[in-house]
């Protein structure tokens, strides 16, 4: 008898195991199900990606809040690693297990599939952006919509291409340079932060030559590739602005990176432009300051060898501004200074130094609704908690972050990450300069070897530009089938809101029809216009509409100095002093 | 305590999933025995869901809520033509684009057209034609001939319907492009007569867009900056939308300034621009602008002022 079980069990035992777990999956779910299946309880659960020291604490206080006021509604949060947040996302969605709020954006997945998603998962909240926030009554902000208490007006919950409001932005943020205080003071004897390019670097300079009781070097600013992009963001890009003026044939203000390509084409400037000589010899001049091998290194390498305090300098955002006081309280002061910018009489930057730099106000940290949510109203109604004045400051000093609604008071930590909104903005950058395929490649290759003073600026800009000009034939065609792909797609978002409307009644049907004609004329004819104009100025043919496109025309000047000389001539003749 | 009071069996009679267990145990039963009988179909329920589907990307259950609806009613009832529409649109326009069954969508179009030819679906559908045969495939040409024909059957047998409306600004958007004089100055002329009799037609600021283009092709900057104005004036504002307006001040700014030597329009445009969206980032260069015109101004004047005789055109 024994051995007959025995064998039984050794026949079945992976069934039985199977079966085993199986028995369990489903005894565990059902547990957790009656849980949250309290009819007297809403339970509204909240996704996002944020593990930074606090989050955690911040959405429970949040959550308490909330329930303080709404008792029958309980706010449950998942924090899910940065790294599978994508993924995460994209399975529960199209699981239809997906939580009710939803981070958006970021988590590995490439915005296009974000797009996808929004118009597939998400709930349009345009209503919601264009209504009062209920939560800011008896605050400056009662009966204010909105879209419009916060400080950029919303516009990074807004979807160009959907021409929709479709998620809430709760936070702001902004890159500084943070320091050692107690380190610039014991290796330059300063007790003030350098404040000008020049004088950065000469302190730069005066802390590379120093050296440890060991015998160590001291490194001026923490580097790794992370940390070359903020300052690529911050400072390299912005000062390419002044190349607006040759490449941005189309004249609205920014260059595309096809339009590059045309200017480049058609001889309106070529790499030797000294918008782009710049950017790169501030590249060298700021990374010759960071630690050797920097290309290889992680933002963890930076951070770590500034938490050392092996480097005196560090440039990060706001979202590590809370992290980096607690880790370094104990061991040495931390200051924040802004990016060293050159001022227009420098020797090397000054033509291209017209004011100091745009920031974008990244207000981000923002939350969509799933549109299968059980609970849409209560899921809607906590993120107006959120975005409420008292609410979103509260929420921002629980992170340290800095609010994303005007009127907010912060942290004084981030004060100084206020982003500024007027200077100049990146014309030559990753976006434009990127032509995609092979040119790309090329240019990530031939950057990488400078950076390693493998090659010298010239040679750089020179290897490029000739592979640029060649190669880069092949794949602007790719960009421009792709703009035509990208048109067919929108031919079916269009066929989406026509639909819409024609179901739609009063204010929404308005807005729909609105919506389409602005997508018709926007993303279909208006980008078919531009491949047809780039496809043959690509191909050689001058298009007058298109030619230096921020020169006066002659007929325009004649214009301005004939009104002036009838001007000059009529205050004569009136006896008036001359205009 | 409860347990003392209820047996078993009651208890899980009462538990609150034993209703979710019991109707997943009877639909079970009733797949697994075929018992389930055909549900009656609501045509504009069906036809909704239909878009619906359609708009989530639910591409098949879209095509078949259509289906359902075309082979459930008659050829004569209003709905089995808004399926049929329904259905072309989801052979037409679903993604991804491989998925595409465009002969059924042309051929499903036509019928729209052909059962019932005054009505919204055959007005849109004439319009789908003409948009199938303007975005081909990559790499597949486009009959830019072929695609102002079908514009023009649309025109012609909806003249004042939106749908209508669309087909001329869409003719005229692509026989622009060939950047001709003589066509760019005949849709030019084409438009402006469309602007004279539909003045409150909702296309107008696109109409007017369309003309500036026109115009700045042709050389004629002056009327170019007025057509961008009016272009602006005409716009419309969705209630619910972020309506920003930088880009269009810019454009007429920049073409005052630099095409038509009109700084005085050019200096209004930009001052709008920095007042009306302060958090635009091109404000930093309208700023700018606003510098450029006044030193050039001053430099005619006090080139002037050396030289009077200089002045005059």
């Amino acid at each position: 008898m024994a051995r007959t079980l025995l064998d039984f069990v050794r026949r079945y035992y992976p069934i039985m195991v199977i079966i085993g777990a199986f028995l369990w999956a489903v005894v565990t779910i059902e547990t957790r199900t009656s849980v949250e299946d309290d009819p007297d309880v809403k339970v509204i659960r909240l996704a996002h990606w944020q593990l930074e020291a606090g989050a955690a604490a911040a959405f429970d206080e949040m959550a308490a809040e909330y329930h303080k006021l709404h008792p029958d509604v309980r706010i449950v949060h998942e924090a899910i690693p940065e790294t599978g947040y994508g993924a995460w996302v994209s399975t529960q969605l199209m699981g239809g297990t997906a939580p009710d709020l939803i981070e958006m954006g970021g988590g590995g997945l490439p915005s296009t599939t974000w797009l996808s998603f929004y118009t597939r998962y998400f709930l349009s909240l345009s209503d919601l952006a264009n209504q009062p926030n209920p939560y800011n009554e008896g605050t400056e902000l009662e009966g204010v919509i909105l879209r419009q208490t916060f400080h950029d007006g919303m516009r990074q919950g807004y979807q160009p291409e959907l021409q929709e409001y479709n998620k809430v932005p709760l936070s702001m943020f902004g890159c500084r340079i943070f320091y050692n205080k107690d380190l610039l003071k014991r290796l330059t004897g300063l007790d003030t932060p350098p404040s000008g390019f020049r004088e950065f670097l000469a302190v730069c300079k005066q802390i590379r030559a120093k050296r440890s009781e060991q015998g160590s070097y001291y490194t001026p600013i923490a580097g790794s590739r992370w940390h070359l992009s903020l300052w690529e963001f911050c400072m390299f890009d912005p000062i390419t602005f002044t190349g607006l003026y040759d490449a941005d044939l189309d004249r609205d203000g920014y260059l595309a990176n096809f339009e590059l390509f045309a200017a480049v084409r058609q001889g309106a400037l070529d790499f030797q432009h000294p918008a782009f000589r710049g950017r790169f010899q501030m590249m060298r001049d700021i990374t010759d300051n960071f630690q050797v091998g920097y290309t290889g290194l992680q933002r963890d390498d930076g951070l770590f060898l500034f938490a050392q305090e092996k480097a005196v300098f560090m440039v990060t955002g706001t979202w590590d501004a809370r992290s980096l006081v607690e880790q370094t309280r104990d061991s040495f002061e931390l200051g924040i200074i802004d990016f060293p910018w050159p001022t227009p009489d420098d020797p090397d930057y000054g033509p291209l130094i017209k004011g100091t730099a745009y920031e974008w106000p990244w207000v981000s940290f923002a939350f969509g609704v799933y549109n299968k949510s059980k609970y849409p109203d209560e899921a809607k109604d906590f993120l107006l908690f959120l975005a409420s004045q008292k609410g979103n400051e509260r929420l921002n000093k629980l992170f340290g972050w800095i609010p994303g609604v005007r009127g907010t008071d912060m942290d004084p930590l981030v004060r100084a990450f206020q982003p500024r909104l007027a200077g100049m903005y990146a014309v030559f950058n990753q976006l434009s300069i990127n032509l995609q395929g092979e040119t790309w490649i090329k240019f990530l290759q031939l950057c990488a070897q400078y950076q390693i003073k493998q090659l010298e600026l010239d040679e750089f800009l020179s290897q490029f530009e000739a592979f640029y000009r060649d190669r880069g034939q092949r794949d602007f065609e790719e960009v421009m089938k792709d703009r035509w792909r990208g048109i067919i797609t929108d031919a079916t978002t269009l066929g989406s809101v026509r639909s819409r409307a024609l179901e739609a009644t009063g204010t929404q049907a308005k807005s729909l029809w609105v919506k389409y004609r602005l997508l018709l004329a926007g993303r279909i004819l208006g980008s078919e216009g531009s491949i047809n104009v780039y496809n043959r100025l690509v191909a050689g043919e001058r298009i007058p509409a298109y030619e230096k496109p921020y020169e006066h025309r002659p007929q325009a000047l004649a214009r301005v100095r004939d009104r002036i000389a009838r001007e000059i001539a009529a205050a004569s003749a009136d006896g008036a002093p001359r205009p | 305590m409860r347990s003392s009071r209820h047996s078993w069996h009651s208890r899980v009679l009462t538990h609150p999933h034993a209703a979710r267990v019991a109707v997943s145990i009877s639909l079970l039963a009733l797949t697994l025995t075929g018992c389930g009988s055909e549900r009656p179909v609501d045509p504009a329920q069906l036809i909704a869901e239909g878009w619906r589907n359609f708009r989530w990307g639910e591409y098949d259950r879209a095509v078949k809520d259509f289906e359902t609806v075309v082979s459930h009613t008659a050829e004569d009832d209003p709905t089995h033509a808004e399926a049929l529409y329904g259905l072309a649109n989801v052979c037409d326009l679903r993604l991804p684009l491989e998925k595409k069954d465009q002969p059924r969508a042309r051929e499903l179009y036509e019928r729209v057209a052909a059962l019932a030819p005054q009505s919204d679906s055959a007005a849109w559908s004439l319009l789908a034609l003409a948009r199938m045969k303007h975005l081909r495939p990559v790499g597949e040409p486009v009959d830019y001939d072929a695609v102002g024909a079908a514009c023009q059957r649309v025109i012609d047998a909806f003249p004042k319907h939106l749908a209508g409306e669309e087909a001329l600004i869409v003719q005229q958007s692509t026989k622009v492009l060939s950047l001709e004089a003589d066509d760019v100055a005949e849709v030019a002329a084409r438009i402006q007569q469309f602007l004279s009799e539909n003045p409150d037609s909702p296309f107008a600021s696109h109409a007017y867009g369309l003309v500036a283009g026109c115009y700045r092709t042709l050389g004629r900057h002056e009327e170019q900056v007025q057509a961008l104005i009016k272009s602006l004036e005409c716009s419309e504002s969705d209630p619910l939308a972020l309506n920003d307006r930088s880009g269009a001040l810019w454009v007429i700014a920049t073409a005052a300034e630099f095409d038509a030597g009109d700084f005085e329009t050019a200096r209004h445009y930009y001052n709008r621009l920095i007042e009306e969206e302060p958090q635009a980032v091109i404000v930093f260069p309208a700023k700018e602008a606003l510098k450029r015109m006044t030193r050039i101004e001053d430099e005619i004047r006090a080139e002037l002022r050396q030289n009077p005789e200089g002045g005059g055109g």
